[in-house]
């Protein structure tokens, strides 16, 4: 586990003083980074922002553990966040240049930061492809519930047999797309 | 035996009885097959189970992200402004011209030095902490802090010091609110110590201190801090006042 741990639980723990250090310590050479590659300085804002809640919701279950300076990790998520805006929109990417403002993080240290933000990749697409799935994502969102199964199964006018099966082919449906989508395989170690 | 999705659900959701787990983990140590999908099944419900969970509590964690986002990228400014209007290219060279003329007035000698920013401190009552004394006298000290009562403030982080005396953030804020209150000696020698260290504080120390060792006409020392703040620095024109006043 790598000492900035800290800023990971930091973020579950919605504790202010260390998520304010994490601006003070990582917003000026993010926010500079970003703009220096044609990123506005409101969407710089913006998948800083997004970042650190795509690392909560990566986190939030107290079972992942940081390998590499935070920084590193940030950055990463970062510049895939803002490459992902720049595809969807018509914004146009300055690519020259080296990374000199983090020439300071370690080669194993970006190894295992993209360790992470596949792992965050992957999550990702799991939850978007959740979203495109109709009925199908109500019958598993609600299936995770934490109230008994029958009663939600009577909810959604479903014997409880039924809403079992239809759960299981969902979830099977959904491990298909995930299975067969190539972004998720280019994802995968 | 061919176990179908609801099986492995059941499986996964502790839904099995004793001889119908046993015969399916068997199965599980030859089955590759098996041992895939289980795997597939059980990262998907994981993923979904914690981005439910993350999706309650997102709003309070925005509520804490979305200031800093404001401060730090300057997002409050133009959103007090309403619209974004473009300058055509007249209305930038007025603009650049006033850009000059104002930074220009401002290294004038005789422009204050005490006109430095000081940012609100955070609150630090944290989930799970409500009843700790020590956040709470931190949350305390950093309201006198903001609420610029640092005479007050200046007890409430010396009470907090003695549980934790190397805190930097602590120190920092007492380090303020002694130069607020004019205390120079004791400010500088908590300033000089956050520039030899590593906190987040350490740049903006070098500034603190050498306004302290300023007033305290300590020249030296107050021309060897001013120096070392950089030019990125917010503080940078403010150690500019200082090494003008100097000389």
């Amino acid at each position: 586990m790598h000492a900035d741990q800290k800023y990971i639980d930091a973020l579950i723990a919605h504790d202010q003083r260390l998520i304010s250090e994490i601006y003070q310590r990582f917003a000026p050479g993010m926010k500079a980074y970003l703009l220096s590659r044609g990123c506005s300085e409101d969407d710089a804002g913006d998948v800083f922002q997004e970042a650190l809640i795509d690392i909560y919701k990566l986190s939030t279950d107290k079972q992942f553990v940081l390998t590499c300076p935070f920084e590193a990790f940030l950055l990463l998520v970062c510049k895939r966040k803002f490459f992902n805006k720049t595809k969807k929109t018509s914004l146009q990417v300055v690519t020259n240049g080296e990374d000199d403002a983090y020439t300071h993080i370690p080669d194993d240290a970006n190894a295992s930061a993209e360790e992470h933000a596949n792992q965050l990749g992957r999550e990702e697409l799991v939850m978007s492809m959740l979203d495109q799935m109709g009925n199908c994502k109500e019958v598993i969102l609600k299936s995770l519930l934490k109230k008994p199964q029958e009663e939600t199964a009577e909810e959604m006018g479903m014997t409880y047999a039924y809403f079992r099966k239809r759960k299981s082919n969902c979830m099977g449906e959904l491990a298909e797309l995930v299975r067969n989508n190539p972004q998720f395989k280019s994802l995968v170690p | 035996m061919n176990y179908t999705l609801e099986d492995i659900e059941a499986y996964l959701n502790g839904e099995m009885d004793a001889v119908q787990k046993q015969e399916f983990e068997q199965q599980l140590k030859t089955d590759a097959q098996l041992q895939k999908q289980v795997d597939e099944f059980r990262f998907l419900q994981t993923t979904i189970d914690k981005h439910l969970q993350a999706e309650q509590t997102l709003p309070e964690l925005k509520k804490i992200l979305t200031p800093l986002t404001q401060t730090h990228f300057h997002k409050a400014e133009q959103q007090k402004g309403g619209k974004v209007i473009s300058m055509n290219r007249v209305f930038a060279a007025i603009a650049l011209a006033a850009s000059v003329i104002l930074i220009f007035f401002l290294f004038l000698p005789g422009v204050s030095v005490d006109g430095y920013p000081v940012d609100d401190m955070s609150g630090a009552i944290t989930r799970g902490n409500e009843t700790d004394p020590i956040a709470i006298g931190l949350a305390k000290a950093a309201q006198l802090f903001n609420d610029e009562k640092y005479a007050e403030a200046v007890t409430a982080f010396q009470q907090l010091k003695t549980a934790s005396p190397d805190d930097a953030t602590i120190n920092y804020h007492l380090g303020i609110s002694l130069v607020k209150t004019k205390n120079f000696t004791y400010a500088l020698a908590l300033f000089e110590t956050l520039t030899k260290g590593e906190s987040v504080y350490k740049e903006d120390a070098n500034f603190f201190a050498a306004l302290s060792a300023y007033n305290l006409q300590q020249n030296d020392k107050a021309k060897e801090y001013a120096a070392a703040v950089k030019k990125e620095s917010r503080y940078y024109k403010y150690a500019k006042v200082v090494l003008k006043k100097i000389k």
